[in-house]
């Protein structure tokens, strides 16, 4: 056989095989995310619930009403604020676990994987014991000093500290991932040559772990901007964030069109701030 | 020829793949078409739970009527039955929701009309329950529940809500905000569906820091740990949570009590409508009305289904009897965008 009807042959099979899962990603995440968009362009009606139009003004309410574009905003900074303390709280937790030789390395990652194991929801039910009123944290206060409340759920913390539990696993494995595969003897290097910790850390670590923390980064903020269970249940009704706010449009208002606009908002921002944040980290680290 | 064998096998097998992944998406082809084969579409829980055995077992399989569940949120199965709209066929036979999405649907076009004819037991639907596009099939009263070991005094009107005595201390729930709503007006104005005039009292509990909450179920720790002492809720969800060992009571408004209706319909595009029928007929049956009321807490919409011994004694409605108001669910469809408007920028404050 020639070597061009071979090169044919090869690639016939490799379409073949990757034809399937084209064909389910296309059918089942494009197809429907242009049906969405499309959606998000027809006038709702309360009778007929959606009306065949192609307008922008489900957009224009969002953006120019400032309550809709303050639910945005209070979702970007609980998703960064989130982000960032996943990485300032998961990089210890994962270089500790990458550079152990310990036997008990494992039951350590089993510890980390194990809430996982748990839905989002029950979680933060859990959430709920420990920080309403007459929770753990409520009644150790009480215990402490007689007369006095400390209750914490329905408030952003609790939204924080929810979103941070389910999200900080994810960060830890993808961290642990890349620090096992930075070479220990540059550390060592380092050291040799006289760096002390910190300078170890922030020229030699750091630089080398940038692409991981961007990518763990990415994970726990796409998860915080979607997050849904955690702002419902640990925020209350008086908190407000995306996913919640999208839902209700779809399911309370009925409102099909405007809860599409508000997804497809939702999605655009974040992969926006995502595909921006990769490429800063891109260029450090070429820089770097 | 060596090397087109297996092409020819893949693509076989590629075909074979396809045509079992759309098997689901061609209900014809992939249901039997079984007589007496009959879909509902319900929440799930102690709901479906009890419909299964107040109503399925003994009253429809000895027709040869065999029932599946379609179990979700309401949303989700709402929103399923507004996808299929268009559908000659669709694939639910009965939809289970509450009144005012029931009355949304049938604006929509999507009930099939109901009359004694098809449902002989209709007629002893509670006159101020019935409609002919669903049928009630469990229904409880606004109450204010309130915690027995703070609360002395209970509140007996709705503007006792506003008290001094209780300021901070009223739950509310979200989800049924409306209803709240629907209580200010009926005792502001004496007319329920006078939702401007009742805005300003609302406004008044959100603001005085009362406390809201996203799902019902928050409610009764809230009023255990003391975090509220009362607030609107449906009568069951007294009975229900006593039931659990939360000390709780309820004491009716003076003013009258709006009511929660749970109902059943038919979509116009339900395959096999003779046994939706005979489901809905069922559901009416005094023993299948009793099972609920026994296990939730609901009250029976059914004239005919009278309740004896503890559940009637725990369901009892005060003497003299308080005044129920089943909402006007064309008012409401017409007010709920701007109210549900009003409502998320009153909580949020901005």
């Amino acid at each position: 056989m020639s070597r061009p009807s071979k090169r044919r042959t090869t690639g016939l099979t490799a379409g073949l095989l990757i034809g399937p899962a084209t064909f389910l990603v296309m059918g089942a995440l494009v197809t429907p995310l242009l049906l969405l968009a499309r959606y998000s362009l027809n006038r709702y009606d309360r009778t007929n619930f959606m009306v065949e139009a192609l307008t922008p003004e489900n957009y224009l309410r969002f953006f120019y009403d400032p309550f809709y574009t303050g639910v945005l905003w209070t979702t970007l900074w609980i998703a960064l604020v989130t982000t960032v303390l996943c990485l300032v709280l998961g990089f210890p937790i994962a270089y500790r676990l990458a550079r152990s030789q310990s036997r008990w390395k494992s039951v350590g990652v089993l510890l980390v994987i194990l809430p996982l194991f748990i839905g989002s929801t029950v979680r933060a039910l859990g959430w709920m014991g420990v920080l309403g009123r007459g929770g753990l944290v409520d009644s150790t206060v009480a215990a402490l000093s007689p007369g006095s409340s400390f209750p914490l759920l329905y408030t952003p913390f609790a939204v924080v500290v929810g979103i941070l539990s389910i999200n900080l696993p994810y960060m830890v494995l993808t961290l642990q991932s890349v620090i096992e595969g930075i070479d220990a003897r540059v550390e060592e290097a380092a050291d040799s040559l006289g760096a002390d910790p910190s300078r170890r850390f922030w020229h030699v670590v750091l630089p080398l772990a940038l692409p991981g923390l961007a990518t763990g980064g990415v994970l726990v903020f796409i998860l915080a901007m979607n997050a849904y269970a955690t702002p419902l249940l640990l925020g209350g009704a008086r908190f407000q964030m995306m996913a919640p706010m999208l839902f209700r449009e779809y399911a309370v208002n009925n409102n099909w069109p405007f809860a599409a606009a508000i997804a497809f908002i939702l999605m655009v921002t974040t992969l926006t701030l995502t595909a921006a944040s990769s490429a800063f980290v891109q260029r450090r680290y070429k820089a770097a | 020829m060596t090397d087109r064998q297996p092409g020819a096998s893949r693509r076989q097998l590629l075909g074979l793949g396809a045509a079992a992944a759309a098997l689901p998406f061609m209900p014809h082809v992939a249901r039997a078409q079984a007589s007496g084969r009959l879909v509902v579409s319900t929440w799930g829980g102690d709901y479906a739970r009890l419909l299964g055995s107040n109503i399925d077992q003994p009253l429809l399989a000895p027709k040869n009527i065999e029932v599946t569940q379609d179990v979700g949120t309401e949303p989700a199965r709402v929103a399923k039955l507004i996808a299929q709209r268009r559908l000659p066929r669709g694939n639910v036979d009965i939809i289970c929701a509450q009144a005012p999405q029931s009355y949304d649907l049938n604006e929509a076009g999507l009930l099939e009309p109901l009359d004694e004819g098809k449902v002989p037991n209709m007629k002893y639907v509670l006159p101020e329950l019935r409609t002919n596009y669903a049928l009630p099939h469990i229904f409880s009263p606004q109450i204010f529940i309130y915690n027995t070991e703070r609360v002395q005094q209970p509140p007996t009107a709705f503007a006792d809500l506003m008290a001094d005595r209780y300021k901070g201390k009223v739950g509310l729930l979200d989800n049924s905000f409306i209803y709240i709503v629907m209580a200010a007006a009926l005792a502001k104005t004496g007319d329920a569906s006078n939702f401007a005039a009742a805005k300003p009292d609302l406004e008044k509990l959100v603001r005085d820091g009362n406390k809201t909450y996203t799902v019902t179920d928050a409610f009764a720790p809230a009023l255990r740990s003391g975090e509220i002492d009362v607030g609107p809720v449906w009568q069951a969800r007294t009975i229900f949570w006593q039931k659990a060992g939360v000390s709780v009571q309820s004491s009716f408004p003076k003013e009258g009590s709006i009511v929660y209706v749970s109902s059943m319909s038919v979509p116009k595009n339900a395959p096999n409508k003779t046994a939706a029928f005979a489901y809905l007929n069922a559901m009416l049956e005094p023993s299948a009305q009793r099972g609920f009321a026994d296990s939730m807490g609901y009250l029976p919409t059914s004239s005919q289904a009278t309740l004896e011994g503890e559940v009637a004694q725990r369901l009892a409605l005060p003497e003299p009897k308080p005044k129920l108001v089943a909402p006007d669910y064309a008012k409401l469809a017409a007010a709920r965008d701007d109210l549900n408007d009003w409502w998320r920028r009153l909580l949020d404050g901005r």
